[in-house]
């Protein structure tokens, strides 16, 4: 599992939560709005973002942070 | 997508009443479009996000030129290679109904070939179309197969100057502009050219309302909805029933809300509780008519609400003429789906069964699977894709069956073993063995007691062990199914009967073969199984063959060749035929044939029948003498078996046909080397591949008489037990040329002339080279069908250079002596291209002229031959 952590343009009220997968929705002060939580891999990261695109919000950051030694495993069997 | 459905795929969407013209950006899609019926660049790129007005652009663009247009609005079902090639071509069809009918043609032939191969043909009717046409593909980011964007980009890349793309998308297309765009080819219309100035939001809003707007408030608005235009035509929507504009237009800024939140939460506070109940309801639907939405929303009002909605202005597509489909704004859609799950989100699935019920009573499959997995109604998407599964795979669906039976949780496809035993197959097709397996595995718990199931999980096992080469597995597997005789489905016998024939076939298994060919053709001509009617009969014939009756075997083949028909297999009939006129020596219809296997395998992207297209390319110039050709064609087989993974058996041969051109090289370590490499005993003719003839030519060439005739010796007898008359009739003839005196030969050559004169068959002894002459003199001399020795005689005059008493029609160069003398002193062919500082190439091309001139077909005899003439 790797948490992630999306920025956005805008307040989206909490509700969207439910939307992207049940990562969590925080309002941050400066018109922006925070999504947070735990991903599996990467499909589920490209599938939230497309549901970023779909509302025509505007994608601010993305941020990964994970195990790195997983990482490792994974980059080597698809090499 | 069920055929009543597809022409809303087709129509571009009709443009609501209002839409402002956009006259800077049409005029950029305008500048240097077209000139003297050639366009000027190759793509219009709209690429912004949802409800940037980009399909409303086009359309409104469209109107204004006078260009015929195609158009295709995607889909994420559409990611099935298959399925989009397909819809491309009827989109075409559109503009000229016969563009795409060779696609056509191949999607019916029940084996259709791989996408790439369909994307081709159309390329090519494309460039055919001779007047100037514009193809639409919106919503283009719905594609992720990469397989789709390379057909595109191939496209693109190959696309006539009549023809001219617009992609309407969310996202850059992932293959490569930057070239296009260094030349000029290509309109980018972006986000920000998109949005809406202060200049449009005024015009669009004076249109709509009766209201004047100061241009501060304008202004205003303009900034917080950034231009979006679906943003401000829902802010004209709240506009229209609001009195005091100031306040609207104060809250609207007011609020750092996600706009659309917003405005879709007061447009929808707007309207009376039915609408809202209807248009959340309905917006599971990706697109709709009345009958449906009465159905989803278990109501009577439908054509009420959306007469409403579409006076309102309410985001709803009409999708036909006949304003009997529509579907609603993609982003409206969306939001309205959230708001339908936040209200009640344990009813949604009890809409998607409704939805996919109703689908269901109108024959419409595909769709009511759709909606019965977006219910998680496992139970019912099943029962339905058992009806459907097989015609898919017919039409070569495979991507679509996998994508769906990838949804099914693996608890409830372990629960239902008939559903595992039918989606393995789309698995199998595709090449997924590993995922096929499993699936099959799922269902091994049931089949005692359930003779019908295991006979299903069998015959999958059997076609993967035949897929994965392991030919005598897949032999049991199928001989255990059709053990079950009548009780087994026609179908399965078809397909097994096949198989199992052309399993036996490949083993040399003759006796076999015609049994299960015979249960094939039966139960094929009760089914109408075209393809395996071909494939049966085609394998008759080759059976024929290996018997050495090949004016029986031709005859099957000739009336098989006049078929009119699209498969990739007429590729071997082609092959077949070109070997038999080989044999006959009529070398020009044999190249003819080859020619056209060739052709066929590559445009129906079949890799082992064009490998074996090359085999046969190789044999012909080998008995042409050209050496270097033989060897470019050997290697082009070689190379694709390198490339994508052949069978063993084909690999073998593959590797056997390069032994036999270095042999004739004289190339003996390599020809050794080769040998040694091959995975299976084979030789590359398709007659008698099943003999292993090539290590006996190599000592012959060697020089190692008595061994080479020990082996032929082996390889007569094993033929002489299978019934392989051909084979016996080469083993026999290379008996002859290993035997130790004239006499002892002469008996050998005898036995095969008695089998093989009857059909005509010259070529195989006139290819065991000049050496033979003196015993075919003998023979002639003793009276043995001296008139066919004779044709045998005179194919071997005219094939090479015949030395004539003891000098040399044609006397060695100065160099080739040089050459000679290196090859008698035991050099390979690099070491003496080392000596003369020459290429390899060059070298090869001295040793083929000094053979050739000598009448010889081995160093051995090179040697033997030059001492005799005293030319060394």
């Amino acid at each position: 599992m790797r948490h992630v952590t999306i920025r956005i343009k805008g307040q989206l009220d909490a509700d969207w939560s439910d939307w992207f997968g049940g990562l969590q929705l925080t309002h941050l002060n400066d018109n922006e709005s925070l999504l947070t939580g735990e991903i599996k891999d990467q499909p589920e990261l490209y599938g939230v973002l497309s549901k970023v695109r779909d509302l025509g919000l505007e994608l601010v950051s993305v941020d990964v942070r994970g195990h790195p030694e997983s990482d490792q495993v994974s980059t080597n069997k698809n090499s | 997508m069920s055929q009543p459905l597809l022409a809303t795929k087709l129509n571009p969407p009709a443009n609501p009443p209002h839409s402002i013209r956009r006259n800077r950006l049409t005029d950029q899609l305008d500048t240097h479009l077209i000139e003297k019926d050639k366009f000027q660049r190759k793509l219009s790129l709209v690429s912004a996000p949802a409800g940037y007005g980009k399909t409303t652009l086009i359309v409104e663009w469209l109107n204004t030129i006078d260009i015929p247009s195609a158009w295709l609005s995607l889909e994420s079902g559409d990611n099935d290679p298959i399925r989009f090639v397909s819809y491309l071509a009827a989109a075409l069809q559109q503009i000229d109904p016969t563009m795409g009918n060779a696609i056509d043609s191949l999607l019916q032939s029940g084996h259709p070939p791989p996408a790439e191969v369909l994307f081709n043909h159309l390329i090519h009717e494309i460039a055919a179309h001779p007047t100037p046409f514009v193809l639409v593909l919106d919503d283009y980011h719905e594609i992720a197969n990469p397989e789709i964007h390379q057909a595109v980009a191939f496209l693109l890349e190959h696309q006539p100057q009549q023809m001219h793309l617009v992609l309407l998308t969310r996202e850059d297309p992932s293959f490569p502009l930057a070239r296009l765009r260094s030349r000029d080819q290509v309109v980018d219309i972006r986000q920000d050219g998109l949005r809406f100035t202060v200049d449009e939001v005024t015009q669009y809003l004076s249109d709509r309302l009766q209201i004047e707007l100061s241009d501060e408030d304008i202004e205003t608005l303009q900034k917080r909805i950034e231009g979006w235009p679906v943003g401000l035509q829902l802010t004209s929507l709240l506009l229209q029933g609001e009195t005091d504009i100031h306040k609207l237009l104060s809250s609207l800024t007011g609020s750092s809300r996600y706009i659309m939140d917003y405005l879709i939460e007061e447009v929808l506070e707007q309207q009376s509780a039915e609408v809202e109940r209807f248009l959340l309801q309905t917006s599971i639907l990706d697109r709709f008519c009345v009958p449906l939405c009465d159905a989803v929303t278990n109501g009577s009002d439908g054509q009420k609400v959306l007469q409403y909605l579409e006076q309102a202005n309410l985001f709803l597509v009409p999708l036909d003429h006949r304003r009997e489909w529509y579907r609603y704004h993609r982003l409206f859609a969306d939001l309205l789906r959230h708001r339908l799950r936040m209200r009640d989100s344990s009813g949604v699935a009890e809409l998607y069964n409704r939805a996919s019920d109703w689908f269901e009573s109108g024959d419409m499959l595909v769709e009511s699977i759709d909606y019965a997995l977006a219910a998680e109604n496992w139970e019912r998407a099943g029962r339905l894709l058992l009806e459907i599964s097989r015609d898919m795979l017919t039409r070569g669906e495979i991507t679509s069956l996998q994508n769906w039976y990838k949804q099914f949780p693996e608890d409830s496809l372990r629960e239902t073993p008939e559903l595992c035993v039918e989606a393995a197959w789309p698995f199998v097709l595709g090449g997924q063995f590993d995922q096929a397996e499993t699936l099959v595995a799922f269902a091994q718990p049931y089949i005692a007691g359930d003779e019908q199931l295991k006979i299903q999980v069998v015959t999958v096992q059997a076609y993967v062990a035949w897929q994965r080469g392991n030919i005598q597995q897949a032999i049991e597997w199928s001989s255990e199914v059709l053990a079950y005789g009548d009780t087994i489905d026609v179908g399965i016998q078809c397909l097994l009967g096949l198989n199992l024939g052309m399993a036996y076939w490949h083993q040399g298994r003759m006796a076999e073969t015609e049994q299960f060919l015979q249960v094939a053709l039966q139960a094929a001509q009760q089914v109408n199984n075209q393809y395996v009617l071909f494939a049966a009969r085609l394998f008759q014939a080759r059976v024929f063959a290996v018997r050495a009756e090949l004016v029986a075997a031709n005859q099957i083949l000739n009336e098989l060749a006049a078929i009119e028909v699209q498969m990739p297999i007429m590729a071997l009939v082609h092959q077949d035929i070109g070997y038999i006129h080989y044999e006959w020596n009529d070398l020009e219809k044999a190249a003819y044939h080859f020619e056209v296997s060739r052709e066929v395998s590559e445009r129906t992207g079949n890799n082992d029948f064009l490998t074996a297209a090359h085999l046969g390319m190789a044999r012909l110039k080998l008995g042409q003498g050209n050496i270097q050709s033989a060897e470019d064609a050997a290697r082009s087989a070689y190379n694709l078996a390198q490339e994508y993974g052949l069978s063993p058996q084909l690999t073998a041969r593959i590797i056997a046909c390069l032994a036999q051109v270095m042999i004739a090289q004289g190339a003996l370590t390599e020809a050794a080397t080769w040998i040694g490499q091959m995975p299976v005993p084979a030789d590359p003719h398709p007659f008698y591949r099943f003999m292993n003839m090539i290590p006996g030519w190599l000592m012959l060439a060697e020089g190692n008489r008595e061994p080479a005739a020990t082996h032929f010796a082996g390889q007569v007898k094993q033929a002489e037990q299978m019934g392989w008359q051909y084979g016996i009739i080469v083993g026999r003839i290379y008996q002859a040329l290993a035997a130790e005196s004239i006499e002892e030969g002469s008996d050998f050559l005898t036995e095969a002339l008695e089998t093989a004169h009857s059909e005509g068959m010259v070529r195989s002894f006139i290819d065991a080279g000049q050496g033979f002459v003196p015993m075919l003199h003998h023979v002639a001399q003793q009276g043995i069908y001296p008139a066919f020795v004779g044709q045998i005689l005179t194919g071997l005059q005219a094939d090479r250079a015949v030395p004539v008493g003891d000098g040399l029609l044609d006397p060695l160069s100065d160099r080739e002596i040089e050459v000679l003398n290196l090859l008698v002193a035991g050099l390979t062919n690099p070491e003496i291209a080392d000596q003369l500082i020459v290429s390899l190439g060059t070298v090869k091309t001295h040793v083929h002229n000094i053979y050739s001139k000598l009448g010889v077909r081995n160093r051995a005899e090179a040697i033997a031959r030059a001492t005799e003439l005293n030319l060394l």
